[in-house]
């Protein structure tokens, strides 16, 4: 619990502070904005009650929100994320691994399957949040640009993370 | 009972994740203008539509009073056309016609409101027709708002009874001029303020819009004085305030006061 706890700070204060100043530096390539922050929801127990990992994230989102001044945007997008990890976790039958393999293991789960979950929530967090920012379908193409280029950055800092971190709670 | 309560707890998960999200969304919509303006824009051509399809029924069983109220309009227009056919004898008609830099755009009133403290109004002309932010919008009896959104087929004007509202306006038998805003939660009646000490005002002289903004027309009739209240000592102005002659709480059709040429532009 401490940890959670503890990774919900560290993480708002990291995407709210050094990943916002890093995205406002990179804007001159259009696409590119660094969105680290849905890893939190990637770490949080797979067994967690959704309700719990709900407002968890509701209330992190809009710690970010606001840090962008954007109210409403990453909480919206994350609560998304919150939701539809379960359904990921079922159609991608993630298991806890049992012990006595080799590899590094996140939350008890084998690293490579690990990863597959983060980016598949990664992706469609980034897809809503940036669709929420657009607020609009007109430029559908460059928004759809932005998440999958925003996707590619920020799962390479996430997969930084796991390796120098490897949380194991 | 039971059943109901087995079917919340069932689904909490999902239940709070829709409040959340909806939450989320106002949030959104509130905080944020540019998520704001698009989403007052497309909920304006949503409910245009709705509300178009449906005056478009009931309309059709008013139509008697509507004619009444045409030819009433078409007489007033007339009366106009004939004193301007005079003018024409004397060769200026079409110097006249030329210099006017104005078009006035007709439009149906599809939504409106008076209770509330800034009100505002939904019209079926967009940008397609014409109409753009800070055009006055007017009806037979008097002024009526200032569009401040279009849409590509809706605007959006903001009513009289609105807390920015600012009018210039003037008394017409004088020409003494003053701003005019509105009165707390009165619809029908306006406060003008900056009326100099010195002007002779008398009670049922007629406000009209007094043409220094671009936004209005000159001479278009706005209301009477009901009320002056003189100043304090030490102050210079007067205080008027003005029975309004347009019922804002009964319109159906206005005008758009729009620039020359847009419509030919957009073709």
């Amino acid at each position: 619990m401490m940890s959670i706890a503890f990774r919900f700070i560290f993480f708002v204060l990291l995407q709210g502070l050094v990943m916002h100043q890093i995205s406002n530096a990179l804007s001159e390539f259009r696409y590119v904005q660094l969105i680290f922050y849905p890893l939190f929801i990637s770490l949080l127990p797979i067994k967690m009650n959704t309700v719990q990992s709900l407002l968890l994230a509701f209330s992190m989102g809009l710690a970010i929100d606001f840090f962008y001044s954007s109210i409403g945007v990453h909480a919206a997008a994350l609560v998304f994320t919150a939701y539809l990890k379960p359904l990921v976790v079922r159609q991608l039958q993630i298991q806890p691994s049992t012990l006595g393999r080799k590899g590094i293991r996140i939350i008890g789960i084998d690293l490579p399957v690990f990863v597959k979950m983060m980016a598949v929530l990664s992706l469609f967090h980034n897809l809503v949040y940036f669709n929420l920012l657009a607020f609009s379908f007109t430029h559908f193409f460059h928004t759809l640009l932005l998440t999958f280029f925003s996707t590619l950055a920020s799962l390479l800092l996430m997969l930084m993370y796991l390796l120098i971190f490897q949380p194991n709670q | 009972m039971q059943e109901f309560f087995r079917l919340i707890v069932k689904n909490i998960s999902f239940l709070v994740f829709l409040i959340l999200e909806t939450f989320s969304i106002i949030l959104i919509v509130q905080f944020n203008t540019n998520q704001k303006r698009i989403f007052t824009t497309s909920a304006s051509k949503a409910i245009g539509t709705m509300v178009e399809r449906y005056q478009g029924t009931v309309s059709f069983f008013n139509l008697r009073e509507e004619n009444e109220l045409l030819i009433e309009e078409n007489a007033a227009l007339h009366t106009r056309l004939i004193g301007l056919n005079n003018w024409q004898e004397e060769g200026h008609a079409k110097e006249f016609f030329n210099q006017q830099k104005n078009d006035i755009i007709p439009c149906r009133v599809l939504s409106n409101s008076i209770v509330l403290e800034d009100n505002y109004l939904l019209l079926n002309k967009g940008k397609r027709d014409g109409v753009e932010p800070q055009m006055g919008v007017f009806s037979a009896t008097g002024v009526v708002g200032i569009v401040i959104e279009t849409g590509e087929r809706y605007a959006t004007a903001m009513s009289l009874l609105h807390r920015q509202t600012r009018i210039s306006v003037g008394i017409a038998k004088t020409g003494f001029f003053g701003t005019m805003m509105r009165k707390e939660v009165d619809p029908f009646h306006m406060r003008i303020e900056d009326i100099p000490a010195h002007a002779t005002v008398n009670l049922g002289d007629t406000i009209v819009t007094s043409g220094y903004s671009n936004i209005f027309p000159p001479r278009i009739p706005i209301g009477v004085v009901g009320q002056i209240n003189q100043p304090t000592e030490g102050d210079y102005f007067k205080t008027l305030e003005v029975d309004l002659m347009n019922d804002l709480s009964d319109l159906t059709y206005v005008y758009v006061w729009g620039k020359k040429g847009n419509q030919l532009n957009n073709d």
